[in-house]
């Protein structure tokens, strides 16, 4: 059984002697239930402090890569910028239609972000460094990041705005047609790891990450999570040349920072995943396991911020051409090679 | 093996708090300075046009995702053989071959009838 | 363990996926398709009969069964299937898509012959699922106004069926604790008069009860009959109804479930109220199609009496089950080659009349002169309809009328044969049309792809009634059935 936070968190605080003191008075599943609470809370906060860089890292990165500086006066190299756009987004006034369907355009940002929250809990940040190991993981995790697109979906119907329905219909044609390759090219991984433990998954890539093994699964995915996550070049939820700001077009003030902070979430949640699933997870030498978890990480994200600066968007049937012509073929032949390599090994 | 779904669980609700507590604080701060033009919907700084934009889909959403279900049906049908494969050896290998077989054949004729098409006579 | 009596399922599942490809050939693999599923059809049905007397054998964990009453099944639904595919070699000369039709209908059967081999719910609903399926996409085949409206029926009414079935399965399922359908049977005479087995069966009945078209479940059947092409229409009176009722065969006598209730006088009252219904409306239809449609559901009333038999007294329930699944297999014959007669009529006056006239009985005067051929064989099945002997329609029904009066039901079977004499009144109105009337269309053509099939049905309905092991197969069908059921 993999040791999770939890476990450690307990280890802790017997050897300092408070959950001694607080079992004296309180029923285990009561100090259990308030743990995990304090971890979640700790685990999500740390998530978004990440991701209010991840904003800063991506004007950077971009602005280097068109010579350009990026933002330099909020604090040294504009390392207060986050904060002064949160706090901006903040006190915005709550603009919208009066054609809106009022309860979906209000639950359209909740439901994008809580899928995304929730995925953090079963990624292995580090050796000891995972919320909870599911013994479906794997599953879980590929159900549980295609929801999001359930709030972009309910966004942009729920606003009655032209942009918006035209950017939540590619958004759900784009979905459908990666989301199957994804899943597909994922079973690799498993065929390999023959488990759906994403803790497992990472054990198993001890020595050998599976990008070496699986660089046909590897190229599916990393595509397909470039689609899942509606990034260059695959925006069509956003489409900003075309259908003005996509499914946000009506949205202002913090209903838009949500979906704003769901997009960002979501690129460090998929940097997580393809390090778990191909780029052996936690695992190398000398460093602490975290760190390791972290450089693959931002590496991975790097690449993906380096992809937006350099190609154009593709057209929308030249993505469905893709994903449904090239991706979805592709994946069967990965299970067919894996599967058959195996079966005569 | 229910075990392990307690932090799911937990951590959603602070998933939900997160949002909330956001929504609750700027609701607190914000000005608020209604105005017609405000409420109108956003058309390129014009009056909308054509009224309701919630209108009837193209049939091609309806094909792509029927090819959708039927795969992604079949991907939750060769998770659990994946994740046995070790213990089963080749025969099963053989059989799941069978099977995806079958939905290629299905796959390729809905490719050759166009139903893969975005614009076609499909 | 050998799965040599799968194969013929086996080869109509792989025939209509390579059907399916036909559509990657040059020509559009149009009559490539088209005989691929002769083929197939016809090999699976020669080692149907080569192994009709088979021991009973169990596959897959016993939910799957081979046994003489799968295999009388199995032929009647190939047998159909191949008089249909020959019958669409010519109709789907001008149409575009040709290999969804025979694809369709290959899956259809599959679908069919799974119900008839299933010894378990799961099976059992999974392959009448796949009948159904398949058949609504079939019933608009030709995108008319009227196509689509039968499909659009057939769909809403078969989607009710299938949720009422598996409606009254799962509460089955909760009372016996298994699906495996003979566990049933024991589990439920504990469990019987408990209200969620009534309500289960209740749902079940009605379930099978739209795809039998028994009254009051038959409204749907006629309308789709008439708007489905002709060749579907064969298909779905012919196999796809009598699907329906190898299922109730199985789940109601094998699961003793007629035989625990003192059901017969419900049984009785929905068979009489079908053959009237079915033969009085008949009676007065202007169009031939619709008059076999109508006929089609009296004669679903005729083949419910041995469920009345049954019922009433297991001393005759062999003989009643015999009766009745020869009935089924002689209606199957006799329906399937009336309606491509009338698909031949149909395809010869399509640009004389106005449109929805091409099955109206005007059509078929003076038929005797101008397409001698198909008009003595439309003659023959029309008189085998009726009950002529001695055409095997006699025979069969004599068999079920048989049964009726040896248990006690000597009223039932007075209604019955009253019937036919109805009957007989509509099917040789037709036969007097062709023979006595003055010709109103020029000449017809007789194309052989669409007068082979006919030919087939025709000879079968001479000969097989005169055949002495038509009535063995029959019995020990019978047999079977009432020996997995445990009666004998």
């Amino acid at each position: 059984m993999t040791t999770t936070m939890y476990d450690s968190l307990v280890g802790i605080l017997s050897q300092l002697g408070v959950y001694q003191i607080l079992s004296g008075f309180l029923p285990e599943i009561v100090i259990r239930i308030m743990l995990v609470l304090a971890i979640a809370g700790v685990v999500a906060t740390v998530a978004s402090l990440i991701l209010a860089y991840l904003t800063w890292l991506e004007r950077k990165v971009l602005s280097d890569i068109q010579q350009r500086i990026g933002p330099m006066r909020t604090g040294p190299h504009g390392l207060l910028q986050p904060i002064a756009d949160g706090i901006k987004l903040l006190v915005k006034e709550d603009v919208h239609p009066k054609t809106i369907d009022k309860w979906v355009f209000l639950l359209a940002p909740i439901v994008m972000f809580v899928p995304v929250v929730v995925v953090l809990a079963v990624i292995p940040f580090g050796k000891t460094l995972v919320m909870t190991d599911l013994s479906v993981g794997i599953v879980f995790l590929l159900a549980v990041s295609s929801l999001p697109t359930l709030g972009i979906i309910m966004a942009s119907w729920a606003q009655n705005n032209k942009y918006a329905v035209l950017a939540g219909l590619r958004r759900a044609a784009e979905i459908i047609s990666y989301e199957i390759s994804m899943v597909l090219a994922a079973i690799g991984v498993v065929l390999l790891a023959g488990t759906l433990s994403l803790p497992g998954i990472v054990e198993a890539q001890t020595g050998l990450p599976y990008i070496i093994l699986q660089p046909l699964g590897f190229l599916i995915f990393f595509i397909g999570l470039l689609a899942d996550l509606g990034r260059i070049p695959f925006d069509f939820q956003e489409s900003e040349s075309e259908l003005v700001a996509g499914y946000t077009t009506e949205y202002s003030g913090m209903k838009f920072s949500f979906f704003f902070l769901a997009e960002y979430l979501e690129l460090f949640v998929a940097g997580g995943i393809l390090t778990t699933l191909y780029l052996g997870g936690w695992n190398g030498p000398f460093l602490p396991s975290w760190l390791w978890f972290a450089i693959k990480t931002f590496i991975v994200i790097w690449v993906i911020l380096w992809i937006r600066a350099t190609l154009p968007r593709v057209r929308i049937d030249q993505l469905l051409d893709i994903g449904w012509k090239w991706l979805l073929p592709l994946a069967l032949l990965n299970i067919a090679i894996t599967g058959g390599v195996l079966a005569v090994m | 093996m229910m075990s392990g779904y307690m932090e799911i669980a937990l951590i959603t609700i602070v998933g939900i708090l997160f949002p909330v507590i956001a929504f609750v604080a700027s609701w607190l701060l914000r000005p608020s300075h209604p105005n017609d033009e405000k409420f109108t919907i956003y058309e390129c700084g014009e009056i909308a046009l054509g009224g309701d934009s919630r209108k009837n889909i193209g049939i091609q959403f309806y094909l792509f995702a029927l090819i959708f279900v039927i795969f992604d049906v079949e991907a939750i049908f060769l998770y659990p053989w994946a994740v046995s494969f070790g213990g089963l050896g080749a025969f099963a290998f053989i059989e799941m071959m069978i099977f995806i077989g079958v939905l290629v054949a299905g796959y390729a004729y809905a490719w050759k009838i166009g139903a893969l098409e975005w614009v076609g006579d499909a | 363990m050998s799965y040599g009596l799968l194969i013929p399922e086996l080869i109509i599942a792989a025939s209509a996926l390579i059907v399916l490809l036909a559509v990657f050939m040059k020509d559009g693999g149009k009559k490539f398709a088209g005989y691929v599923s002769i083929v197939a059809l016809l090999v699976s049905l020669i080692l149907v009969l080569k192994d009709g007397l088979v021991t009973p054998t169990p596959y897959f964990n016993d939910t799957i069964v081979i046994d003489p009453l799968s295999q009388i099944f199995n032929m009647i639904f190939l047998l159909v299937s191949l008089l249909v595919v020959i019958g669409g070699i010519r109709y789907n000369e001008d149409k575009p898509h040709a290999e969804i039709f025979y694809s369709l209908l290959l899956f259809a059967t599959l679908g069919m012959m799974v119900v008839a081999i299933s010894n378990d719910l799961i099976p059992l609903f999974v392959g009448f699922e796949l009948a159904s399926l398949a058949t609504y996409p079939m019933a608009a085949f030709e995108r008319t106004k009227r196509g689509i409206e039968a499909s659009m029926k057939y769909f809403v009414i078969g989607a009710l069926s299938s949720s009422l079935l598996l409606f009254g399965m799962s509460y089955i399922y909760g009372v016996a604790g298994t699906t495996n359908i003979p566990q049933i049977a024991d589990a439920l005479s504990l469990n019987l008069m408990k209200p969620a087995s009534l309500l289960g069966l209740l749902f079940i009945v009605s379930g099978f009860g739209f795809k039998m078209a028994l009254v009051p479940f038959h409204m749907w059947a006629v309308d789709v009959y008439d708007g489905a092409p002709h060749l579907v229409t064969a298909l779905l009176s012919s196999a796809s109804k009598k699907m329906a009722f190898v299922a109730a065969f199985k789940i109601l006598v094998v699961g003793l479930i007629a035989l625990r209730f003192d059901w017969y006088i419900g049984l009785a009252l929905l068979a009489v109220l079908t053959m009237t219904l079915g033969n009085v409306v008949a009676a007065v239809q202007r169009s031939v199609k619709r008059m076999l449609a109508y006929s089609s559901v009296a004669h679903a009333g005729y083949i419910a009496i041995a469920f009345v038999v049954i019922s009433k007294s297991l001393a005759e329930a062999e003989i009643a089950l015999a009766g009745g699944i020869l009935h089924i297999f002689s209606h199957a014959l006799m329906n399937a080659g009336a309606f491509i007669v009338a698909a031949i009529i149909a395809a010869a006056v399509i640009s004389k009349v106005k449109p929805g006239e091409e099955d109206n009985l005007d059509n078929y005067a003076g038929l005797g002169k101008i397409a001698p051929v198909t008009a003595l064989m439309m003659a023959i099945l029309m008189l085998s309809l009726g009950g002529v002997p001695p055409m095997f329609g006699f025979w069969s029904k004599a068999v079920i009328f048989l049964s009726a009066i040896k248990a006690d039901l000597l009223w039932l079977a007075i209604i019955g044969v009253l019937n036919s004499a109805l009957s007989l009144y509509y099917y040789a109105r037709v036969v007097m049309y062709m023979y006595y009337r003055d010709p109103v269309i020029e000449r017809v053509n007789e194309p052989l792809m669409y007068v082979l099939p006919v030919a087939i049905a025709t000879m079968g309905v001479i000969l097989l009634g005169l055949y002495p092991p038509t009535y063995e197969w029959a019995f020990e069908a019978a047999r079977t059935l009432l020996m997995m059921g445990g009666i004998l």
